[in-house]
């Protein structure tokens, strides 16, 4: 990262991948080669992402560290710079800071059950840290991932699926809201869907991301299953600007979102006020 | 270091100090507001108990600053950056809640895992000089905040009124420095009685305050934050007036040529799209959650974060708002509630 927190690197964008109607996943390399040599980042974090002009918003990194050379990040259009996002083409520029936050404390979870709950385009900070899990899959005991969306067009990355499915020791289940005449999985909502599957806590951490209202269903359902809070993980968003705790925008009572989270536990979450 | 400046001299010193600084001091315009602007031999800082208007910030963190500027140039797009070395500015006539409100700016801006450039440059190139207040505006409330002395023994230089002259007291080496003048005399036995009498008054007055009982009083619900959303109008005015409020936006704006500025600009918890998100989603959608988030931040968020209290006392939120929502009232009333008697205000 530059010198001056504030002051971005160009990059490229080099392949954007329609992920659901309203989604897109953004492949870009950065155009000094020694960065793109040396820019590593952790699963969980974030970034600032300029399209010049317009403004920066913020995003998750969506790609692994394991697979450098290229970040992604996944794009949902509802504002400004979401949309200006959208309508560039490959080869089109950007301009990234980061990486920004606290990250997955995977280490801590080595040879543990990995239980992933994603909800829409809450998937794409998982995917980091399942793509990373996958890439070191000896270090983690079983993996299972829950993922739902409105729609099975609404899921995203749906080209990784049969990646993940042939994993070894690895099972997905997905779920949609509504589904259609082709869909063949479970409907219904991603909590629900978690309570009857009822996996076991034992020796398990459970990472969920997703809508907030996904988010809350699903830690009180993880409560009833006997997860303990210390077992549980999430990543939060909370509206940011500059990302390095400075411009007062992302906090939850004395914690910033962007230097003491995105990533926090659901023990050190209920220490927290209840703004999120 | 102590030194007395003869009132008349102090024309004197200014035209000494301008050789090595820009000078910044309170100054009155036609109108009557009072603000930090530049010195010169013909406009001489203001010494007296009044405090500023806008508080000191605008010297470190201008309420609107270019961040870098984006150039798309021939194909070869670059970022030209801003900021860089500032002159060496020589700020006079501060009040011991404006030292006080730089200490509490330096925390957020300096320590921590980010430094900010920008505003470490600004203060890097300042250098401070206090004025004693001997008596309080009646919207003041320094005293029951901290020591306002020991504040003003933070700046370089702090001076005391001491009749026909001002008493300076050096507490740093580029203080020193500007002590060596030579309009500065010896002080006398009784300079330095009259100064350590100002200096008493102003201690006496002082009702001690314990940062940590406050923030251990204010809590998440409190009827005090639906008494001041009733009154608020969410104009923001406390937080730009606040010499220690430091939210901004950065924004960008095209400036012809395909170039792009990018800057920040002084922002408010107080506005409502303040933490709206792109999708909609507001976690402080009416003006009691900002109320609760501006109040808490200063009286405990920013103590457990940084270490020191958010607030200085210095009362322009109380004598400036429009709806007459004075915090003093509003923290008796969270201290009450919560039966602490720590503090008065």
């Amino acid at each position: 990262m530059a010198a001056n927190p504030y002051q971005p690197d160009l990059a490229t964008v080099e392949e954007i991948i329609e992920e659901t109607p309203d989604t897109r996943t953004f492949r870009a390399v950065f155009r000094d080669p020694e960065l793109r040599e040396s820019f590593t980042y952790e699963p969980g974090q974030f970034q600032e992402v300029s399209v010049f002009g317009v403004g920066e918003a913020t995003f998750c990194l969506t790609s692994t560290p394991t697979r450098p050379g290229v970040v992604e990040f996944s794009v949902k259009q509802v504002g400004q710079v979401t949309t200006a996002l959208h309508e560039m083409s490959p080869g089109d520029m950007v301009g990234i800071r980061g990486p920004f936050g606290n990250w997955f404390p995977y280490g801590e979870w080595k040879g543990k059950r990995l239980l992933f709950i994603g909800g829409g385009i809450g998937m794409a900070p998982l995917r980091s840290l399942l793509n990373f899990c996958l890439d070191n899959r000896a270090d983690y005991g079983p993996i299972d991932l829950i993922y739902g969306a409105r729609t099975p067009q609404d899921l995203c990355f749906r080209s990784e699926f049969d990646d993940w499915r042939s994993a070894p020791d690895t099972r997905v289940f997905l779920t949609v809201d509504r589904g259609d005449e082709s869909w063949q999985g479970n409907v219904g909502f991603v909590p629900a869907y978690l309570m009857d599957l009822a996996p076991s806590p034992a020796n398990t951490i459970a990472i969920t991301c997703g809508p907030p209202i996904m988010i809350k269903y699903v830690l009180e359902s993880l409560e009833k299953l006997n997860f303990a809070p210390e077992q549980i993980y999430t990543t939060l968003e909370m509206k940011m600007k500059c990302g390095i705790g400075k411009c007062g925008r992302c906090n939850i009572g004395e914690k910033f979102v962007c230097i003491d989270g995105p990533v926090f536990s659901y023990a050190q979450l209920k220490e927290l006020p209840p703004e999120f | 270091m102590d030194r007395l400046l003869p009132k008349a001299a102090l024309k004197d010193w200014l035209e000494w100090a301008s050789a090595r600084y820009h000078l910044l001091g309170p100054v009155e315009s036609e109108d009557g507001s009072r603000a930090f602007a530049p010195l010169s031999q013909d406009r001489l800082p203001v010494l007296d108990n009044r405090r500023s208007c806008l508080p000191p910030k605008e010297a470190v963190l201008p309420s609107c600053e270019t961040l870098f500027t984006f150039d798309p140039g021939d194909g070869e797009p670059r970022l030209l950056p801003a900021g860089g070395e500032f002159a060496p500015t020589l700020m006079l006539g501060m009040k011991p809640c404006d030292v006080r409100s730089l200490e509490v700016l330096d925390r957020v801006f300096l320590d921590g895992r980010f430094q900010d450039p920008y505003y470490a440059a600004r203060r890097g190139s300042l250098v401070t000089v206090a004025y004693v207040c001997e008596s309080k505006r009646w919207s003041c409330f320094c005293s029951s905040v901290g020591d306002p002395v020991e504040w003003s023994l933070a700046a370089d230089v702090a001076l005391t009124d001491v009749g026909d002259g001002y008493l300076a007291s050096a507490n740093t080496s580029a203080g020193e420095e500007l002590l060596g003048c030579p309009a500065f005399r010896e002080p006398s036995g009784d300079d330095l009685a009259r100064r350590d009498v100002v200096w008493n008054a102003l201690r006496e007055a002082a009702e001690p305050f314990d940062p940590e009982a406050v923030a251990a009083a204010v809590d998440w619900e409190e009827p005090a934050w639906d008494a001041v959303a009733e009154k608020c109008i969410g104009c923001g005015v406390c937080s730009f007036l606040c010499p220690t409020c430091t939210c901004f936006d950065i924004q960008d704006e095209t400036i012809g040529g395909g170039r792009v500025e990018r800057f920040r600009v002084r922002d408010t918890c107080q506005f409502c799209d303040f933490t709206k998100m792109g999708h909609g989603h507001n976690p402080r959608p009416s003006r009691r959650e900002r109320v609760r988030q501006r109040i808490s931040h200063k009286f405990k968020y920013i103590v457990r974060q940084c270490g020191i209290c958010g607030c200085v006392g210095c009362g322009r939120c109380v004598e400036l708002c429009p709806v007459n929502a004075d915090l003093r009232g509003v923290l008796s009333e969270i201290v009450k509630e919560n039966g602490c008697e720590s503090v008065s205000a």
